[in-house]
């Protein structure tokens, strides 16, 4: 019981730890960018790494989540004859929940982890000891351009899950299970309206800033070795994975108070 | 201590502990090293020697105690107002830590990009001269990862003296080399010395380099500067822990049965 009790409150304390660490980093951050002018070459690079090469896996998911959220729909509503209905309920979905969440996966899957990998090698191969030594801060050399280049693709990696989402949708209710196309799409932009996408790109502006303060501060906090790099990767996914999942409810009742529908 | 007021300290260290984990490394070291000389720190493998080096470049802040370079004590300082004071500086890390996202040319820029008042055209002459020196000439356009351990140091020492610090600061050049890369890394470290006035503070338990390198040669043991002097008296000292250390005799309690 005692050794239960323990366990819980290490992991307590890490968890209160790891929120300091986060917020110090992010007001680090912040004081970087006003500081220090931005490095063009560097925030290029990272745009390519994590906006524009993320974009296909982002398509994918986007596309097949759509394609089946799609087809479960329509199984369920052709029995109460609502086919038509099916084009809202997926572009809605997409757009509020769908989108942002499963985009945040993805992103913490191939961007949190490989930051969090680069660097914790970084670290304890010296290469921060080194750019400290030849006099740059490590926060603005390295951490910065991954911020602005997370903060800017973010939202259009999210919105482009959403298209891709609401395209496949219909492709499959259209092409595949037959519901009128007319129908589906005039029900479609009736009943998306604008803020329902404010608050997809909303939530992945949020969600990008989730996964890159956890995985630079993994990175950065990593422990010596290869196994500390390991771990360092896999807690920056599971965490941040985590931290959106739990964010998105709260941000769910917070934009609809703030975007009322 | 010998003639301590011709040369004025360019780093002070004065009473400097740290404390790794639960272990004590550093015990209250203090360390004058003068500007132009070149110190040598031997001791033990693991006895904090690197721990050592960064205090110097504040790279570590320690648990008590005062670290100067030149007027300023950079325990007061913060990790920004750190930066300008390293451009002064230049670290010779243990395994190189060569950025592996930059090729061994822009890894070696790296310091004359950064300054910002140089152009292209010169950084290129620069740097080719620069590993020239080194002696890895026309191999700008390799990745660090396809070099050899020795091959990095020298690419780490071109970077690290390229802008001519004042203060260099050396991490086990020698260690992990045949003896011939060896020799050419001491040679260099003196050539730097001379030709540049720089003052060199060189971490190593390599004993034909601190002979061959130091003006003065300090020896840490359990935590503490044991004794300091000159290459000489140091390694002729009748002192039972320096001489076991210089001549490399073991100790009962540490042989390996």
């Amino acid at each position: 019981m005692t050794r239960y009790a323990t366990r819980f409150g290490a992991r307590f304390m890490a968890m209160l730890q790891m929120a300091g660490q986060i917020v110090f980093l992010l007001l680090d951050i912040l004081r970087c960018l006003f500081r220090y002018p931005i490095r063009m070459s560097l925030l290029v690079r990272q745009i390519d790494f994590i906006g524009a090469k993320s974009v296909p896996v982002v398509i994918i998911t986007g596309g097949f989540i759509g394609a089946v959220f799609a087809a479960q729909t329509e199984f369920q509503f052709k029995s109460l004859g609502l086919s038509s209905g099916v084009g809202p309920v997926v572009a809605i979905a997409m757009c509020r929940e769908l989108g942002p969440v499963l985009c945040a996966l993805m992103i913490a899957g191939r961007v949190g982890s490989a930051m969090a990998a680069e660097l914790a090698t970084m670290k304890i191969t010296e290469q921060i000891d080194a750019l400290r030594s030849l006099a740059v801060y490590p926060t603005e050399y390295l951490i910065v351009p991954r911020f602005l280049a997370m903060l800017l693709s973010m939202p259009i990696l999210v919105g482009v899950a959403i298209i891709c989402g609401i395209g496949a949708g219909y492709a499959v209710a259209v092409h595949v299970l037959d519901v009128p196309g007319v129908y589906y799409w005039n029900n479609t932009v009736k009943y998306t309206h604008g803020k329902d996408i404010t608050i997809g790109l909303v939530k992945g502006f949020f969600f990008g800033l989730i996964i890159l303060l956890v995985g630079c501060n993994k990175g950065l906090q990593s422990a010596q070795g290869a196994e500390g790099v390991g771990l360092a990767t896999t807690e920056a996914v599971v965490d941040s994975f985590i931290i959106v999942l739990i964010a998105n409810f709260f941000f769910t009742f917070l934009l609809n108070a703030i975007l009322p529908s | 201590m010998i003639d301590s007021s011709a040369n004025s300290p360019i780093v002070r260290l004065v009473g400097v502990e740290k404390k790794l984990g639960r272990q004590k490394v550093l015990k209250g070291v203090n360390l004058e090293v003068r500007a132009g000389e070149n110190m040598v720190i031997i001791g033990r493998s693991g006895g904090g020697k690197s721990v050592l080096l960064k205090h110097i470049l504040g790279l570590m802040q320690p648990d008590a105690g005062e670290v100067w370079f030149r007027d300023q004590n950079l325990v007061k300082l913060s990790e920004e107002q750190l930066v300008p004071l390293r451009k002064e500086t230049g670290m010779l890390f243990q395994n190189g830590a060569l950025f592996d996202s930059l090729t061994v040319g822009e890894n070696v820029a790296f310091p004359l990009r950064e300054r910002g008042n140089v152009n292209d055209a010169e950084i290129r002459s620069e740097v080719t001269r620069a590993l020239k020196i080194v002696d890895l000439p026309n191999q700008e356009h390799k990745w660090p990862s396809e070099l050899s351990g020795g091959m990095r140091k020298r690419v780490a020492l071109a970077r690290a003296a390229i802008a001519r610090p004042a203060l260099m600061l050396y991490d086990e050049p020698t260690s992990g080399l045949d003896p011939v890369v060896s020799d050419s890394i001491n040679k260099l470290m003196v050539r730097l010395g001379e030709e540049l006035n720089m003052t060199s503070v060189i971490v190593t338990h390599d004993m034909v380099s601190a002979r061959e390198v130091g003006d003065r040669i300090a020896m840490l043991y359990e935590g503490k500067i044991y004794i300091v002097g000159e290459p000489r008296d140091v390694i002729e000292s009748q002192d039972p822990i320096v001489h076991r250390f210089v001549n490399g005799i073991s100790d009962a309690s540490d042989a390996i049965f």
